[in-house]
């Protein structure tokens, strides 16, 4: 019913990044709200359709925002990001340590990727749908702590983030540089795995080099508390 | 929902009462099976509003099984994943409450089976007997996959013949299975399945097969084997459970 109305919002946003050509910040995260509600109204993007039949349901959940144990909830991430780690997994570049489970972290998705005599099951442009759609996702929904962090822990964890991770992954970690990960808002589970692999040095695709430095010296308590501290803010605000 | 569960209900009561006993333990029923059914039997007495209800918690649950198996229950012609869809209910009750109590391995869909991840997907279905009963009613009435996966096709006459001599007897003229029986329906399902689940019986990899199959076809070499499965999955299932066109998309996901 609102059609015509959403359809200005978006063409008005188009207009204003196509009028602004260095613009600093990557327009997915400016538009995501916007975003957000233009998928609603296009029901049938063929990236959903894709998301439904490539088995990423199954861990990643409905949307993309109901991730399962310490996988990543992948709504609302920059397109370029998500495509690129799905391919850099396939191809082996991007790998993980174990899980609780005791398989290698990214083996799961290669396993419902790649069929036993080694053909790819899916295109480079089926990923690019489903990232894309992902992309517009509204965000998952904050998963409260057991124990809620005190106002004096949140104050550390500030200071580390600001110190440790802010020049990439932004402000209030909200906004990275172009096509990094959202953090804000993440799975706990998964930053705890995530920073343990840069730090061990197995996860080591794309620009991973440069957080090596930043996390080598983390310990387990660090860790946990940045961990803690970004799986609470809520993106929806 | 096109079939009602009045036939199967009767024939599971009797066969909960015999306890299946009869089939030397391989269908000992009890836990979550035997309550899954129970509810499943409930289903046919209900009003429309109530029944409008069991198939939106079974949508509901199916989600976290179509991951893998598709929005559309056909799983994948390269039979990593079988065609659920239009399998009995019954079957469904009994592999799924094995699989979650460990009857039957299957590690890649453990941990999507458990009570936890179900409820987590559906809350207000919760993962219990319930929703075991609610997602197999669905995946009932699934229309079903028009071109499954299929062999070569080189062996049909010997297949068709070996059929006849060993498989009739549980799984039907067709392989339509036997409900009340738990014997499930393998016509039009994936030959690369077939073939993986006949091997791991005849070789004891599947912990819950009926003995009786293993003694059936115990002196199966491999080129039977093949030769079997070709022809099984190439048996048509009726028109009126199979759906209007492979290009089918199931609109409950769509």
């Amino acid at each position: 019913m609102n059609k015509p109305a959403l359809l200005v919002s978006t063409t008005v946003l188009a207009a204003v990044f196509a009028t602004v050509p260095n613009l600093p910040v990557d327009p997915v995260v400016m538009s995501s709200k916007a975003s957000a509600e233009t998928a609603k109204k296009k029901k049938r993007h063929p990236g959903k359709r894709l998301y439904l039949r490539k088995t990423c349901l199954a861990c990643h959940g409905r949307g993309g925002a109901r991730s399962i144990q310490n996988y990543p909830n992948v709504a609302g991430q920059p397109a370029k990001y998500l495509a690129q780690q799905v391919k850099d997994i396939l191809s082996g570049k991007r790998v993980g340590s174990n899980d609780e489970n005791g398989a290698m972290r990214t083996s799961p998705m290669t396993g419902a990727l790649i069929t036993p005599e080694g053909k790819v099951r899916i295109s480079d442009d089926e990923i690019a749908k489903i990232a894309s759609w992902l992309s517009q996702q509204p965000p998952a929904k904050v998963k409260p702590l057991e124990t809620p962090l005190s106002e004096d822990q949140i104050k550390a964890a500030k200071k580390l983030y600001k110190k440790k991770c802010r020049a990439c992954h932004g402000k209030g970690a909200l906004k990275p540089l172009k096509n990094y990960p959202i953090i804000a808002g993440q799975n706990k589970a998964y930053i705890v795995a995530q920073v343990n692999d840069v730090k061990n040095k197995i996860r080591k695709n794309g620009k991973i080099r440069t957080m090596y430095s930043m996390v080598k010296k983390l310990t387990d308590d660090q860790i946990d508390l940045l961990a803690s501290y970004l799986s609470q803010i809520d993106r929806s605000k | 929902m096109k079939k009602t569960g009045l036939f199967l209900a009767t024939a599971l009561s009797a066969s909960i009462a015999a306890g299946g006993a009869a089939l030397s333990g391989w269908n000992e029923g009890g836990g979550e099976q035997d309550d899954a059914t129970k509810i499943f039997m409930t289903f046919k007495d209900k009003t429309d509003e109530e029944k409008k209800k069991i198939r939106k918690d079974g949508v509901a649950v199916y989600e976290v099984c179509s991951a893998c198996h598709l929005p559309e229950g056909w799983g994948t012609k390269d039979g990593t994943f079988p065609q659920l869809a239009g399998q009995s209910a019954a079957v469904i009750i009994k592999q799924l409450a094995d699989i979650r109590a460990q009857n039957r391995d299957n590690p890649t869909m453990y941990p999507f089976a458990l009570p936890k991840e179900i409820k987590n997907a559906a809350p207000e279905v919760g993962g219990g007997p319930y929703a075991i009963a609610a997602v197999a009613q669905y995946i009932e009435n699934i229309p079903m996959n028009p071109a499954p996966g299929v062999g070569a096709g080189d062996d049909l006459e010997h297949g068709a013949k070996l059929y006849k001599d060993n498989c009739v007897r549980c799984h039907g003229e067709n392989g339509e299975g036997h409900k009340e029986k738990f014997f499930p329906r393998i016509q039009g399902q994936h030959y690369k399945y077939l073939l993986r689940q006949f091997e791991w019986i005849r070789d004891g990899k599947r912990r819950n097969a009926n003995p009786d199959m293993i003694k059936q076809i115990n002196g199966f070499s491999n080129k039977d084997m093949k030769a079997v499965i070709d022809y099984v999955s190439r048996q048509k299932p009726p028109k009126a459970d199979l759906a209007e066109s492979k290009d089918w998309l199931n609109p409950d996901f769509d």
